[in-house]
């Protein structure tokens, strides 16, 4: 199985100086993910979930381990490799609004990543922008609006029709839904899930509401101190979790019945 | 039946709004009585947080404000920091980073309880120590950043109940805190109010986590009070179809997952 993933991470570590010395970011993690699987990541604040996201997008350089994308040493790229293969992974943020230029328009948001990664020629561009608005439930016409001018639910959608403009093969979502209303929020994750099963994507999903994480995801990877401390299949570990951190998870979730 | 802490009357809150006028509340009836744990649930726009600064008098002023809001438990207008305690969801915001902690926690204490400086001190050391900050006497002394943000949410709790407020609101006050947190604070604030014989107004958009901490259920939308009532009836059998959708589409442990039980 190991030599089919998607994404193979071996003993990533990181840590920080801080004043009072060294703070553990990540350390020892490992895990596969494959193609069209959804890898859960819960834990408490300051867990480490951010530090991981941080270091598989390459905005964060690990103190040692390995990161294997596709067969492909992710982290011994060249910046000019990197550049040309940063569209793989891709990630969507808690907050649409804090993630645009609140002046563009969203077609401009949608131009910027085909035109930087050179998806497309540019003549192609504006029928591209409609594919993707299309691919993520919104009308073509919407690509005239400026991001201030729709719903919350809206900018969400097209801050995934941006992250699909680079034809990823990962897409990191961190706490992508959060922040929506409960109406819309199902709507959301019902789009990643269908999204999913048609064209393969893997999901990095992670998230503080594990009842959320449950619906979405295949297995899911339980952080604390910066270690995965419990990984299993997300029935099962809601179900029955093994660790200390899982137990306090599933026990805190709060329960409407 | 004893007198309601508030009575709400006919409550409309309008804001001026780009040359336009926005509605935030409109028509509100209710009666918070005196010692119930009052959950306002609702989702971006639906009001409950307008609610919740009217009662504590903390609207901005360009707030055009209608409907009467009477306090006859209480006998005389409310003052904020006094009667009404309020929490607010980012402790970063009510907390001055540069002040110690002990000055802060004291200070609805000197102000509103009329006590010393050392009294006040003393007051401040026993609350850190009631709201779990561990080492309170150190506490005293330490800023802001120095913790975490659940500890600052708790911190942020021990102020606004300084000066035996009869009311506190938590204005999502959990929301920016990890689960775990989360229901640490929520199980605090209950017990607060328990030893206290506070009145809560628990403003959150999670109808679980509102379900587990309250006596009483209202549902605000669109600027309107949808329904309200005993929180288990609300839940259970819910009277508004908006009721039902919210309960719906709430996720929990038991809905359908999206995606099927093994990787492809």
């Amino acid at each position: 199985m190991t030599n089919a993933a998607l994404l193979a991470v071996r003993n990533l570590a990181k840590t920080y100086q801080s004043r009072g010395g060294r703070v553990t970011g990540v350390a020892d993690v490992s895990f596969d993910l494959h193609r069209g699987e959804t890898l859960g990541l819960v834990g408490p604040s300051g867990s480490g979930k951010s530090t991981l996201a941080r270091v598989l997008m390459r905005l964060t350089e690990p103190d040692s381990g390995t990161v294997h994308l596709d067969g492909e040493d992710w982290l011994a790229l060249s910046a000019g490799a990197l550049r040309a293969r940063r569209g793989t992974i891709q990630m969507v943020f808690q907050d649409p609004l804090a993630a645009f230029n609140p002046r563009a328009t969203i077609g401009g948001a949608l131009a910027d990543p085909l035109r930087i990664h050179a998806v497309v020629p540019r003549t192609e561009r504006p029928r591209r922008i409609g594919e993707l608005l299309e691919r993520v439930g919104l009308p073509a016409a919407l690509a005239k609006r400026r991001i201030h001018e729709v719903s919350g639910g809206q900018r969400q959608r097209v801050a995934i029709a941006r992250a699909l403009a680079t034809n990823p093969r990962l897409i990191v979502l961190d706490e992508a839904v959060s922040a929506l209303d409960v109406s819309v929020r199902g709507k959301i994750l019902m789009l990643l899930a269908e999204l999913q099963a048609r064209e393969g994507l893997a999901y990095i999903f992670v998230g503080h509401d594990l009842a959320v994480v449950r619906v979405i995801s295949h297995r899911v990877a339980v952080m604390d101190k910066g270690r995965i401390v419990e990984t299993g299949p997300v029935t099962d570990v809601v179900a029955d979790p093994q660790s200390e951190t899982g137990k306090a998870l599933v026990a805190a979730t709060p329960r409407l019945f | 039946m004893s007198a309601p802490l508030a009575a709400v009357r006919g409550l409309s809150v309008t804001y001026r709004a780009y040359g336009g006028r926005h509605i935030a509340l409109q028509g509100i009836d209710l009666d918070l009585k005196a010692g119930e744990k009052l959950a306002i649930i609702g989702e971006s726009g639906s009001g409950k947080s307008t609610f919740a600064l009217a009662l504590a008098g903390l609207l901005p002023f360009e707030a055009i404000v209608g409907g009467t809001v009477d306090w006859p438990a209480l006998g005389h207008r409310p003052q904020a920091g006094k009667d009404i305690g309020v929490v607010f969801q980012d402790p970063g915001s009510s907390l001055n980073p540069v002040l110690r902690i002990g000055e802060q926690v004291a200070e609805g204490a000197r102000r509103h309880l009329g006590l010393g400086r050392h009294a006040a001190r003393e007051r401040a050391r026993d609350l850190l120590a009631r709201v779990r900050i561990p080492d309170p006497d150190a506490a005293l002394n330490a800023y802001p950043h120095q913790f975490s943000g659940g500890q600052r949410q708790r911190i942020a709790i021990a102020g606004a109940i300084a000066a035996r407020p009869s009311l506190l609101i938590a204005d999502e006050a959990t929301s920016a805190l990890d689960t775990v947190v989360q229901a640490e604070i929520a199980a605090l604030l209950d017990e607060l109010v328990r030893e206290d014989a506070m009145t809560l107004l628990f403003v959150t958009h999670d109808i679980a986590l509102a379900a587990t901490l309250s006596d009483r259920l209202a549902v605000f939308h669109d600027a309107r009070l949808v329904e309200i009532g005993a929180t288990a009836d609300v839940i259970r059998t819910p009277r508004e179809d908006y009721t039902r959708a919210l309960i719906a589409t709430h996720i929990d442990f038991t809905s359908p997952r999206l995606v099927g039980e093994v990787t492809p």
